[in-house]
């Protein structure tokens, strides 16, 4: 299957959520890159829509070639794998809708300009809360904390550091964005793991409903969808990743993709 | 001296502006931070050295740590820039004196 195919699916599985259709269908009316200017790091574009949404605007255009050759990825995989962790986390449901940033895939660009000039990417939606505040959500609100930790290892996060999510502090909200470099293929490498190894050391065994989510994404022959959406090796890693824990009945270590 | 300074983006004011909320400055093995204190969690970071393909970590190397700690910080709502590189800009000075300029 194609790229382009894979990408077909993707759109398929998106717009059924509120926050979905308005990233999909919201008007742009700004567009602005990030203020560095720093070489080698990948583009990211501000993004508001109507009628108040903001959101980052990731296109493949501007993934830098020898980072994402580093994580095992290609100029394809980052924006779709992005929005497949969302749309696992959106059919996983509660908390993990809850957790995850609302990604969706489409062509942005700046308000005015013809729009067969826009970028296909992933666009997220901003979260509230602040990057760097890990003692506060492992104190604050653990249970969250460990779910994160099982949908990092679910999903293969490569990444997962202190800056790659964010605590809303007064309303106790843990926001995990930016799964660019997530399904991994086999022996990939993992920079990053803050919640699995937090969930590893707390509680490594699966809940009942963990187990419950695993069963239904492994009998399903299309996990989810996913099936379409990923390349054929990362979506077999992820059928792999979910058998593995089922099997053990703990949460993969930091590493294990 | 490397000084990494971390941004957020502002829109409600009609334009989007960036506030600065913290400033790492890393000199040999020492680590200050300025503004929110929180990012003294920064430090657990393990970063690619776009250069050799290799980690990178805070205590194994700080300067070259902190000179690629830029591309960690890819979701677009935390931006990390090197503002200052004392390395650098020392040996640009050295080529522009050796080129006779």
């Amino acid at each position: 299957m194609a790229h382009v195919d894979r990408i077909r699916r993707l759109l398929d599985l998106q717009g059924s959520h509120p926050v979905e259709r308005a990233l999909l269908e919201g008007e742009v009316v700004a567009y602005e890159p990030h203020q560095t200017g720093a070489r080698g790091v990948n583009s990211v574009f501000y993004v508001e829509l109507e009628p108040d949404l903001v959101a980052f605007h990731k296109p493949h255009d501007g993934i830098v070639p020898r980072i994402a050759r580093d994580y095992g990825h290609s100029l394809d995989t980052p924006p779709v794998c992005e929005c497949a962790a969302w749309q696992l986390a959106r059919q996983l449901g509660h908390p993990f809708d809850r957790l995850v940033a609302v990604t969706v895939y489409r062509a942005v660009g700046p308000p005015g300009s013809d729009p067969d000039s826009w970028l296909d990417g992933s666009l997220a939606l901003k979260l509230e809360g602040a990057a760097m505040k890990g003692s506060a959500v492992k104190r604050e609100v653990p249970d969250d904390a460990m779910a994160a930790g099982f949908f990092d290892a679910l999903i293969g996060n490569q990444d997962r550091h202190p800056g790659q999510f964010r605590y809303d502090e007064p309303n106790h909200a843990l926001g995990l964005l930016d799964h660019g470099f997530s399904f991994p293929v086999e022996a990939a490498l993992c920079r990053g793991a803050y919640f699995q190894s937090f969930r590893r050391q707390e509680h490594p065994r699966l809940t009942e409903h963990e187990r419950k989510l695993l069963r239904a994404l492994v009998d399903d022959p299309e996990l989810f969808g996913l099936a379409g959406v990923l390349e054929p090796d990362r979506a077999a890693r992820l059928r792999w990743r979910a058998q593995r824990m089922l099997d053990l009945d703990v949460i993969l270590l930091k590493g294990v993709v | 001296m490397i000084e990494v300074q971390f941004s957020v983006p502002d829109g409600s004011v009609g334009h989007v502006e960036w506030h600065v909320v913290a400033i790492l400055v890393i000199d040999g093995p020492h680590l200050e931070i300025q503004g929110d204190p929180d990012f003294a969690e920064v430090r657990d970071i393990e970063v690619l050295d776009v250069e050799t393909g290799q980690s990178v970590t805070f205590d194994a190397d700080p300067e070259r740590w902190a000179r690629n700690l830029p591309q960690a910080f890819r979701s677009g709502d935390l931006v990390c820039e090197v503002v200052t590189d004392s390395s650098a800009d020392a040996i640009r000075e050295s080529g522009a004196i050796a080129a006779g300029a």
